[in-house]
């Protein structure tokens, strides 16, 4: 019975870290060939055909699963909350301001994006390439601006929250 | 350096400390060259095992402020 008993191992700790390193190497690795992966069928099918979504969908999962499991669990251990203070500590602007710039910046990306493919798609001459773009940017902004100020805005006042939780508790 | 005389002077090789120790030699042997940091509990697992304190054997007089 003693084959199935379970011994304490010993770990050597520089082994471990090196490890670490590797599988955290490893995951950058996979998410890179999961980005080049969906940028190709983006090229191969278009941005916005069903198609890309069918084919795309492994890929996709894989990068926002693993992304959420990691916002998660970097919030739970309260590991967010304590890079934010060694960021504001060390920056001249707080982490709050960041998070805000960043939800525009990366809706004015995405506004963008969608007007220069509305105009490249579906306009005939350049005026009515460029009305289309005004008109999709406008749109667009409209739309993917208050969603990322309240996914990211919400994020960071989650981790704010459980933070001080933990503390006081 | 320091790590290393009291290892040779309890008469033991880098692999008898890394067994005491529950690390591996080569471990012993990059703390010894300076070359790798080891955390607090290393760092008092060996000194219990060389039977000398934290001050005789990690302690750099010469470290600049």
């Amino acid at each position: 019975m003693d084959v199935f008993k379970r011994t304490k191992k010993n770990t050597d700790e520089r082994i471990e870290n090196i490890r670490n390193k590797i599988f955290k190497e490893m995951y950058y690795v996979v998410m890179t060939i999961c980005l080049i992966s969906v940028f190709f069928k983006m090229y191969k099918f278009g941005i916005g055909e069903s198609a890309l979504m069918e084919e795309a969908i492994l890929e996709l999962v894989i990068l926002i699963v693993g992304g959420v499991y990691f916002l998660a669990r970097s919030i739970f251990l309260g590991v967010f909350w304590d890079e934010v203070e060694i960021h504001d500590r060390t920056s001249k602007t707080p982490m709050s301001k960041k998070t805000i710039f960043r939800s525009v910046g990366l809706a004015f990306l995405i506004a963008i994006i969608m007007g220069i493919n509305s105009a490249v798609s579906y306009a005939d001459s350049t005026s009515q390439g460029l009305w289309y773009f005004i008109q999709v940017l406008f749109v667009s902004l409209m739309i993917y601006l208050p969603i990322l100020l309240i996914l990211f805005g919400g994020i960071y006042m989650l981790a704010k929250k459980i933070s001080m939780t933990s503390r006081k508790s | 350096m320091k790590l290393k005389l009291a290892r040779v002077e309890k008469d033991l090789s880098q692999e008898d400390l890394a067994k005491i120790v529950g690390v591996s030699r080569q471990t012993i042997g990059l703390i010894e060259s300076g070359k790798y940091n080891p955390s607090l509990s290393l760092c008092i697992n060996i000194c219990i095992a060389l039977s000398r304190t934290l001050n005789d054997l990690f302690w750099d007089a010469e470290i600049k402020k």
